[in-house]
């Protein structure tokens, strides 16, 4: 058990930029998600925790020793891949007794662990069994126990649900999280899928390009973005973005949306937006609200009417389809009553749930 | 109608096929077990009047007069095969394996050169092999066949390597050396079980080879002292007469294990030779 | 062994390149000094007698060379042309049976495992025009005079062609069949849904996936084509009258009845260059055919 530390972290496959500069600090019992699209570098990143992949610059810290030059065995981390990758020539309990054996640990030591890992993760029946025998969740399964069983200083998974059906997946990531609480360990958890992000992460890493976008808790990187990337990677249905004009008229400061369609700069924006031509708007479907359902009445909010393109009833919620500035834009309409298409309606958006984002650079004003 | 003629002429076919596979090895092994004076009948004769294991027991009779030393030549042949199986696979499977796991400069080169080298033709490589062999003292033993039927497997193991290990995701090892095992420890428990079965398949491969080779041991062998099997064989040719009874039983003793080692094979040589060799 | 050991593709290549430079390169490099030679075996101090290209030009200048040459490219040509094509024919065959495939598969895969040696022993017993089994079959159909099949000149070459062709069409066979095996069904369903008859699917679809396996078939082969030796110095020895001999037999009619070294790797190496090329162009041909479907 113990807290990781990246310090410039660095990985270039020739001229490429795998990871750029990376610091982080994780401490003991985190459970630390990296996120990002395929590419982004967080795969990367996991493997050079792990000693699987070679450093090209900065150090790795685990419990506050230096592992750079370490190998894998000697780091005390366990890992579980996106595809098990179980021993396909040992029983499950093989499989789980493996890195003790090797590690040379007393035969009915191997044994007791071995058997509070099928406990914790209900696998008794299935000892005997090889992994060919297995379906997808228990092998999921297998491969976790395999990392319980070594007790590691950190565990590691590399998009570990991604080969498991949709319903599965909800099951095991509930597991997962349980499993976190009981053993108490740093988990870092790499994956593609926001939702699984945001459902286990004590905090978030968005990656990009080998950056990192943003580090924060679920909750934060959701309300404040720090840009349009996270912004719409976080979230879905993905946040609408809207590239608007800035219009000065009477010493009041509109933002134009498209040619019939102009709000009042929120106050607090003022001192900001002033000296900008365009700005990106950003608002999330479920802020963009029909008037007969909207909950505030504040003059300040945004109203506007706008024609149905197409409309989705998903039971909960409905999502509306509608043109913006020429772009597709989704709002939430919950407690939905049956629309139809070309129906008018009059949405409003509470001010306060606007993000604002700079044309040029994208990032949160 | 058409349907039946189809069907007919097909199983024709492959009958037709099967007896032309088939039909000079039973020939072999049918002359093997008959007196010499048989296999000159005419017509033909397939299945023999009086069944004998005389050219069996001359070949192998240790005591007495021994015209060929069979059983000799089947030692000799043994020796040799295992040893050099056992080596070149040692060390073309150290080969097959840093192609399938590592990645490193010329890599495609480097393969395609040991492929090169594994196409010089016996014949002419046995020109200069004779005279280095003979300068430095190991022609005519059986190290220096072992020696050249080493190198001459190599080039194929990793080939055939090279592909079962790729075959097994790397994640398997990676998995193990987070588990706690060295590269070594992981190669020995969790690969090479796994690359096991096509591992012996290109085992028995080689032995094959060397088994069956002929060009090159019959330069570097001269005497009983390290001849093998197939260059024995030519101790029944005489400049005017062939003993054709004695060669056929020569020959059964030569194919027998090969058929037997070919059954095993089977299945994993096929995967192995299509998955191996080439990537971009 | 520690991780550096094992971490290392230099030091894992090593051993099989040290096994290869000792009995492949430097008997080649050697072999290439004397072909500058007029190295005779029976006289040692021959190895120091430097002639210069002087092998080389009576290379250019014997006919009888060039014969072999020319006999031993049109015999590769012939004869790898030939087991492709029956190869291709028997693993068709074969892949639309469903009982009994293993079995035959397996049956297929024995010539393979012949000793070349023993495939020309067996042949040259079939062929021979007295007691051998071919004329033996022809009897009974009457024809009484003994087919001179390994005397005649061009009966003799036909005849080796049989028995290489017998011996290697199995390499392929069981190559294509595995390439056959694998041929993902949709593409054809599709195929045939976009109204193809059998023909076209076989050219269109078929064809183009198994060209890999086409090319590692010629590329293994091509490894081997040199052992063609053993089976022509079995059957005829180069004989009648050198009408069969190929460069490899010639290599070694010169090389050890005459004793003539210099002159006969002078000859290797035309040899060794021609197996070279052969392998070469297949090589690289498979790895164009893998990249071509997206199998790097």
């Amino acid at each position: 058990m113990a807290n990781v530390e990246l310090k410039n972290l660095t990985k270039k496959y020739g001229d490429v930029v795998a990871v750029q500069n990376m610091n982080l600090k994780i401490p003991h019992n985190e459970f630390l998600v990296l996120v990002g699209p395929s590419g982004c570098g967080k795969s990367t990143t996991l493997r050079m925790i792990a000693g699987l992949e070679e450093i090209t610059g900065g150090e790795i810290f685990i419990g506050n020793q230096l592992v750079n030059e370490k190998d894998p065995k000697d780091r005390n981390v366990s890992m579980v891949f996106q595809n098990y990758a179980l021993y396909p020539h040992m029983t499950v309990e093989e499989n789980l007794g493996f890195s003790l054996k090797i590690a040379k640990v007393e035969k009915k030591e191997i044994e007791q662990r071995v058997k509070e890992a099928v406990q914790i993760l209900g696998l008794e029946e299935l000892q005997k069994r090889k992994p060919s025998q297995l379906s997808g969740g228990q092998r999921q399964r297998v491969a976790m126990g395999r990392a319980i069983v070594r007790r590691p200083d950190a565990f590691l998974f590399d998009e570990p649900l991604s080969n498991l059906d949709a319903k599965l997946r909800t099951q095991m990531r509930t597991e997962i999280k349980k499993l976190h609480q009981n053993l108490k360990t740093t988990v870092i958890y790499v994956t593609h899928d926001q939702v699984e992000a945001m459902t286990l992460a004590d905090r978030i890493i968005i990656m990009k390009d080998g950056y990192i976008e943003q580090i924060g808790s679920p909750i934060e990187v959701f309300n404040k973005p720090v840009n349009v990337f996270v912004a719409t990677f976080i979230g879905s249905p993905p946040m609408n973005i809207i590239e608007c004009d800035i219009i000065k008229k009477d010493n009041n400061l509109f933002i134009q949306v498209d040619k019939n369609t102009t709000f009042l700069c929120p106050k607090e924006k003022i001192n900001s937006l002033e000296n900008l031509k365009k700005v990106l708007i950003g608002i999330r479907a479920e802020d963009i609200v029909p008037l007969d359902n909207a909950i505030t009445s504040n003059n300040a909010n945004w109203t506007f009417e706008k024609i149905i393109d197409l409309a989705e009833p998903l039971g909960t919620e409905t999502q509306l389809f509608f043109k913006l500035s020429n772009k597709e834009i989704i709002s939430r309409m919950y407690n939905p009553r049956p629309v139809n298409i070309g129906e008018n309606i009059i949405f409003q958006i509470a001010i306060n749930k606007v993000h604002f984002f700079n044309y040029e650079t994208e990032k949160t004003i | 109608m058409m349907k039946h003629i189809k069907k007919i002429s097909f199983w024709f076919l492959v009958l037709f096929l099967l007896i032309l596979i088939c039909m000079p090895g039973i020939w072999i092994f049918v002359s093997a077990f008959r007196p010499n004076p048989e296999i000159l009948a005419k017509p033909a004769n397939w299945i023999p009047d009086r069944w004998t294991i005389h050219q069996f027991t001359q070949m192998f009779s240790i005591n007495g007069y021994v015209s060929v030393p069979a059983f000799k030549y089947l030692m000799n042949s043994v020796i040799i095969s295992s040893v050099s199986t056992v080596i070149a696979i040692t060390i073309g499977m150290m080969g097959g394996y840093a192609f399938a796991r590592f990645n490193f400069k010329g890599k495609n080169k480097i393969f395609l050169g040991l492929m090169l080298a594994r196409a010089v033709p016996g014949i002419s490589l046995s020109l200069p092999l004779f005279i280095l062999f003979a300068k430095i003292g190991i022609i005519n033993t059986s190290f220096g066949v072992i020696l050249v039927y080493v190198a001459m497997n190599v080039p194929f193991t990793i080939w055939l390597t090279d592909g079962f290990f790729r075959q097994i995701p790397k994640e398997m090892s990676e998995v193990a050396r987070t588990d706690g095992c060295t590269r070594f420890q992981a190669f020995w428990n969790v690969e090479l079980p796994l690359a096991g079965p096509g591992i012996g398949a290109a085992a028995i491969f080689a032995f094959l080879l060397s088994w069956n080779e002929y060009a090159l041991a019959s330069i570097i062998t001269r005497t009983v002292h390290s001849k093998t099997l197939p260059i024995g064989m030519m101790d029944y040719l005489d400049e005017f007469t062939i003993n054709w009874a004695g060669m056929c039983a020569i020959a059964v003793v030569m194919i027998i294990p090969a058929l037997i080692l070919t059954f095993i094979v089977q299945k994993h040589l096929v995967s192995g030779l299509t998955f191996g060799g080439v990537k971009g | 062994m520690n991780r550096k050991f094992f971490s290392s593709p230099a030091i894992l290549l090593l051993p099989s390149i040290l096994a290869i430079g000792f009995v492949i390169i430097i008997p080649l490099i050697f072999s290439f000094y004397t072909s500058f030679t007029s190295y005779k075996l029976t006289r040692p101090d021959s190895l120091f007698n430097f002639v210069g290209f002087r092998n080389y030009e009576r290379l250019i200048d014997n006919a009888k060379f060039w014969a072999a040459f020319g006999r031993t490219i049109l015999f590769l040509a012939v004869v790898l042309n030939l087991e492709l094509l029956f190869g291709l024919g028997i693993a068709l065959l074969i892949n639309k049976i469903t009982w009994g495939q293993r079995t035959l598969r397996t049956i297929m895969m024995f010539p393979m495992m012949f000793s070349p040696i023993l495939v020309g022993f067996q042949w040259k017993y079939i062929f021979n025009d007295n007691i051998g089994l071919l004329n033996n079959f022809l009897y009974l159909f009457g024809y009484e005079s003994a087919i001179p099949w390994l005397i005649d000149k061009y009966l003799a070459m036909g005849s080796i062609m049989v028995a290489e062709i017998w011996a290697n069409t199995s390499i392929f066979a069981i190559l294509l069949l595995a390439g056959l095996l694998g041929i993902p069904r949709d593409p054809i369903e599709a195929a045939r849904v976009d109204g193809c008859n059998s023909w076209q699917v076989f050219k269109n679809i078929t064809l183009p996936f198994l060209m890999p396996f086409i090319f590692i078939a010629l590329t293994i082969r091509s490894l081997d084509v040199g052992r063609a030796y053993d089976i022509v110095h079995i059957m005829t020895g180069g004989g009648p009258a050198m009408r069969t001999e190929l460069l490899w037999t010639m290599i070694a009619r010169i090389g050890y009845k005459d004793a003539n070294m210099g002159f006969a790797n002078a000859m290797s190496y035309v040899s060794i260059i021609l197996s070279i090329a052969f392998t070469y162009y297949f090589f690289t041909k498979l790895v164009a055919a893998r990249r071509e479907l997206g199998q790097q």
